[in-house]
């Protein structure tokens, strides 16, 4: 179970943790793209979290469409519609939700995912940050299923990511960018599917932080 | 009437558009465009907002009835998808997404819906807008090479990436870097690594450790060349490995951190190796700086190859000490050495040194400190604590290339802070400690090291609080100004102590300081018992200007003259009449008062590098004192030639130390008569009948006293190498440190059976080892029978004061019940409850 506050404590920490690793992603980027990705995710969110905190205890289908909206602007990259999309349409399933348990937060963030695929129409395989949300997501969803921890269960989720997110490398690309690269786009990390995991660290992290502060200090 | 939205990354592209089509539609047909963000810092880009204002600009015209969307590519797509998603379903009816060509679409579709054209022809037009100029341009198509699958590509793994998550702790600190950069360059691949938007090339230890990559970073590693799937393939096994660092714990900081706690919350636990406190700025050796005068040159390639040849020799100088520091304290530590070599023997560094030799024509080291101090600054602006002072190692290691180009020997380094400090090392050697100058030290703090290494010895006898072994992460995790304080006598350091600490400390300095001075004060006079026995009390000195500390503490004499410090720090041993110059000195200086000369001591801890010493597994065990220099005749003779002509004019006397065996002892004694006879011929005045001892510090020596007892004068118990050898504990090993205890009772019964021995072949017994001046032992000491207590200086006064307070019958009575029993706490407590302690300690 994940409370509002939560949520909000993740776009925090993510904007955070994307700020600090922008330069890399802007590298990544510069190897098969225009050598704009961490800069623009990371003025996305940090436009994000100022937005949210800006407007506090908000719904969760309005956290997350507040959310969605801003990164559509604030990136400028394709990164950004995809990204806005994930939250929009996570928007449409938290609807006015102030909390999710583990079954609404998987479905939140398939939704994200179905967005990404909706607008960006990516396969596995394309080198793309579908290839870090997809196996991410399942190990989630079989996680879950085994009736894990959430906390334990993101960590299993995130260590997917960064494990999909290097499994990038050897791929050529055929969405976005970097397919124009053809065959040169091989042995480079996709940026976004890096941006994702970062991402999705980020929410194993603030989960587990919540869970260990409940846990001292129970209400 | 069809209207047209022109979605692009840039607004100057959207404009120039709306420009060209224009001027052939000349206003008439409805046109918006959406090009670039609002965003300041990235204009290039889009934005679905905007191109929903433009698709409903349009729609809000009475004459347009649907519009058709025409864009770039990439997000520019996904822009308009969003847009439609955010439309009215009402309105969304009425817009199209056309796929067609920006530039001629947005052309062939103006001029379609100009003259009223449905949306369906509209878009055709668009869709159609290729064929003309594919038309035109398809005569030029067979004067291109036909793409076929032989068109050599690029090999995908000829450049290859790796992202690694750096898992260190310190992140990519010396040791780590040094890893990596060693490992790039085994192969034949250029490889770089790229962290914030800074791509350096991975052979290059200094660029590698200035890019500042910490814990968790994501570092961009990218190879071409031949072997470049084989290096990134291996340095991903290193990450893995973690770079060689050990994995639990990343680094001991966070254990010693640990037990600092348990210890007693803020203080690393040491060992207290002389007594005292201090608190105040942490300061390391340096080495000296050097004044460089730049000089022009004519000839900057000779320049440049006298810069190669110096770096090259200063490569092999850290080699010599990797491996010596490798031998004594294990790989890891020597790994620093590994990091310095990587450190000079960059390009970057040599690159940039040659560029101002070649650019400013001035001299090589002048070039090279050029360059240095850019580099060390470099280091020194790293937002990381841990690296940046790395910044010492490289200044270190550069001022080595310095000194070579200046024609200097390389130096030990000198500690030279701004203000009295407390001197902060990984280890000290009797030289530097030889060399520090008192009064600007306030106490000392060593990674290594036990109570009894020669270097705590050296700081006792300098009076000097120190505290050893704390370890060399604690040592490391100090900065080098930073405020610590250390309890000498206690064994802890506090590396961030509070005010309130520091005051307590400093009061019980200002007691210390008192005590010791009233009690120096006393010192000048004789050391004589409640019933009126004298018991001598001489010093130990290492060079003769060791004697003015001596006698202004009350020295009686010198019971141990350690000759090695003439050996030290020099390029060949000292020649007969300069060791005569030296025992002359210190024997003139006693004023009458015995010198007791003891012959070159090296081996074991103490190499002396003009001697050649094979490699031994056990220098403790090994080719030492006395066994060295009888094999060593050439090194023996002149220092016994001298001695033997300074007692013709003082009470010099002759001890041999680290003896075994009987044959030892004979041997000695013929190589005495046949110098004796040289001198004789030569006319030199000597005395044959010099009076000769030996140190009693092996267990064999103790064992044979009653026989080896009647071929000498004089007996001196050395109880720290004797202590070791009978506890077989190493003393420079911090781990069997508390074994290696004089006050062990088979130490004790050691001592008691050697005095026994030499008062029953009525031959005066000493004692030269640490316990002679320790306060505690004294009465123990003059119990056993011991006839001269010969002691560091600054010892002297309290052990005085101690004698005056005995009697010799109750001193006996307490070595007697002492020796009774079984374990050394038993006697340390039963010495603290028994001691007279006329003045607390
Ligand atoms: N069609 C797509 N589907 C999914 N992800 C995509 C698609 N196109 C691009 N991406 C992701 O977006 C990342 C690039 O983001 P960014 O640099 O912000 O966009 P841009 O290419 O517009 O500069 C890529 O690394 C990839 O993961
Ligand atoms: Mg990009």
């Amino acid at each position: 179970m994940i409370s509002a506050a939560t949520v909000a404590a993740w776009l925090h920490h993510a904007a955070t943790l994307l700020d600090e690793h922008k330069a890399c992603l802007t590298d990544l980027d510069a190897a098969i793209g225009d050598a704009d990705h961490g800069v623009n995710i990371a003025r996305g969110f940090n436009a994000v979290a100022q937005k949210i905190a800006a407007q506090p205890d908000q719904s969760l289908g309005l956290l997350f469409k507040t959310a969605g909206m801003t990164l559509m602007s604030a990136v400028g990259g394709a990164s950004g519609m995809l990204y806005g999309n994930f939250f929009l349409k996570a928007a449409a399933v938290a609807g006015d939700r102030n909390r999710l348990d583990d079954a609404d937060l998987l479905a939140v963030l398939e939704a994200g995912r179905d967005g990404i695929v909706q607008r960006g129409r990516a396969e596995l395989g394309d080198k793309t940050m579908i290839d870090a949300w997809t196996p991410a997501l399942a190990t989630l969803r079989e996680a879950l299923a085994a009736e894990q921890p959430l906390t334990t269960a993101l960590t299993r989720c995130a260590a997917t990511a960064q494990q999909a997110m290097a499994a990038t490398i050897p791929l050529q690309a055929r969405k976005g960018r970097a397919s124009y690269l053809g065959e040169r786009s091989v042995g480079h990390q996709d940026p976004g599917a890096t941006s994702t995991y970062l991402l999705l660290r980020s929410l194993s992290e603030t989960v587990t932080n919540a869970a260990l502060l409940t846990q001292e200090q129970p209400t | 009437m069809i209207g047209l939205v022109l979605v692009t990354h840039s607004a100057r592209l959207a404009e120039g558009i709306l420009e060209l089509v224009n001027q052939m539609v000349q206003g008439g047909t409805p046109l918006a465009a959406a090009g670039g963000t609002d965003l300041p810092e990235a204009p290039i880009g889009t934005d679905p907002i905007k191109v929903v204002a433009a698709i409903e600009q349009l729609l809000s015209q009475d004459e347009v009835s649907e519009v058709l969307v025409l864009m770039d590519l990439g997000s520019a797509l996904m822009s308009a998808e969003s847009a439609l998603d955010f439309l009215p379903d009402d309105q969304r009816q009425r817009v199209h997404l056309a796929s067609a060509p920006l530039v001629e679409g947005a052309l062939a579709a103006a001029v379609r819906a100009r003259i009223g054209g449905s949306l369906a022809q509209v878009l055709a037009e668009a869709n159609g807008a290729l064929a003309a100029k594919h038309e035109q341009l398809a005569s030029w198509q067979h004067s291109l090479p036909p793409l076929s699958a032989e068109t050599p590509t690029t090999d995908p793994t000829a450049y290859a990436e790796l992202t690694i998550i750096v898992p260190n702790r310190l992140g990519l600190h010396a040791r780590p870097a040094a890893r990596l950069v060693s490992l790039a360059a085994q192969y034949d691949a250029q490889v770089t690594l790229t962290h914030n938007g800074r791509t350096v090339p991975a052979t290059s230890l200094n660029q590698v450790v200035t890019l500042g990559v910490r814990q968790e970073d994501l570092l961009v590693v990218r190879a071409t060349g031949t072997d470049a799937p084989a290096a990134l393939a291996a340095l991903e096994d290193l990450a893995l490995d973690n770079f060689g660092d050990p994995i639990e714990v990343t680094e001991p900081l966070e254990i010693i951190a640990a037990a600092a706690v348990i210890a007693g919350g803020d203080s690393f636990a040491g060992v207290p190796a002389s007594a005292g406190t201090a608190s105040g700025p942490a300061y390391r050796l340096r080495l000296p700086a050097l004044d460089l005068e730049e000089q022009t040159t004519d000839d900057p390639a000779a320049e440049r190859q006298k810069l190669r040849a110096a770096v090259d020799a200063v490569i092999e100088q850290l080699r010599a000490l990797r491996s010596e520091l490798g031998q004594r304290a294990g790989a890891a530590e020597a790994g620093i050495f590994d990091a310095q070599i990587l450190m000079i023997h960059d390009n970057d560094l040599i690159q940039s040194a040659e560029e101002t030799i070649e650019l400013r024509r001035i001299d090589a080291a002048s070039a090279w400190n050029w360059a240095l101090r850019s580099m060390v600054a470099r280091y020194r602006a790293l937002e990381d604590d841990y690296l940046a002072r790395r910044a010492d190692d490289v200044a270190d290691a550069g001022q080595r290339v310095l000194r070579l180009l200046a024609g200097l020997p390389a130096e030990s380094p000198l500690f030279a802070p701004p203000e009295p400090a407390i001197l902060v090392a990984a280890e000290l050697k009797p030289s530097d400690v030889a060399r520090l100058p008192a009064d600007q030290v306030l106490g000392i703090v060593t990674a290594e090291g036990g109570a009894t290494g020669h270097s705590a010895i050296l700081a006792r006898s300098l009076g000097i609080p120190t505290v050893t072994g704390i370890g060399a992460a604690a040592v490391a995790s100090i900065r080098e100004g930073q405020t610590i304080a250390l309890d000498g006598d206690n064994g802890l350091v506090w590396p961030a102590p509070d005010p309130t600490l520091c005051d307590r400390l400093l009061a019980r300095r200002t007691a210390w300081l008192a005590q010791r001075q009233k009690a120096q004060q006393q010192a000048l006079a004789p050391a004589i018992t409640l019933d009126r026995q004298t018991i001598q009390v001489a010093a130990n000195i290492n060079l003769p200007g060791d004697l003015a500390m001596a006698l202004a503490n009350g020295a009686e004499g010198v019971g141990l003259f350690r000759t090695e410090f003439l050996y030290m720090d020099r390029e060949s041993p000292p020649s007969e009449e300069e060791q005569l110059a030296a025992y002359l000195e210190a024997a003139r200086r006693l004023q009458g008062r015995p010198l007791i000369v003891r012959t070159l001591d090296v081996g074991g801890d103490k190499p002396l590098p003009y001697l050649r010493y094979p490699h031994e597994q056990n220098p403790f065990l090994g080719h030492r004192g006395l066994r060295y220099c009888l094999d060593h005749p050439g090194l023996f003779r002149p220092q016994l030639r001298a001695i033997l002509r300074a007692a013709a004019q003082f009470p010099v006397r002759v001890m041999f130390p680290m003896v075994s065996t009987w044959d030892e002892l004979v041997l000695v004694d013929a190589l005495i008569d046949e110098i004796c006879a040289e001198l004789q011929t030569e006319q030199h005045p000597f005395d044959e009948d010099i009076q000769r001892g030996i140190m009693v510090e092996t267990p064999a020596a103790v064992l044979l006293a009653p026989q080896l007892a009647r071929l000498v004068d004089f007996f001196s118990i050395g109880t720290n190498d004797l202590t070791q050898y009978v506890m077989a504990a190493d003393r420079g090993n911090a781990a069997v440190g508390g074994l290696v205890n004089a006050y062990q009772p088979a130490v004790l019964h050691a001592i008691r059976q050697t005095t026994q021995a030499g008062h029953a072949q009525g031959i005066p017994v000493g004692i030269c080892g640490e316990l002679a001046g320790d306060p505690r032992a004294t009465a123990l000491l003059v119990g056993l029978g011991l006839d001269e207590l010969s002691m560091t200086a600054t010892a002297i006064p309290a052990v005085k004061a101690q004698i005056r307070q005995l009697h010799t019958a109750d001193a006996a009575r307490i070595a007697e019940t002492a020796l009774q029993f079984s374990t050394v706490e038993e006697i340390q407590v039963y010495l603290k409850q028994t001691a007279p302690a006329p003045e607390k300690e």
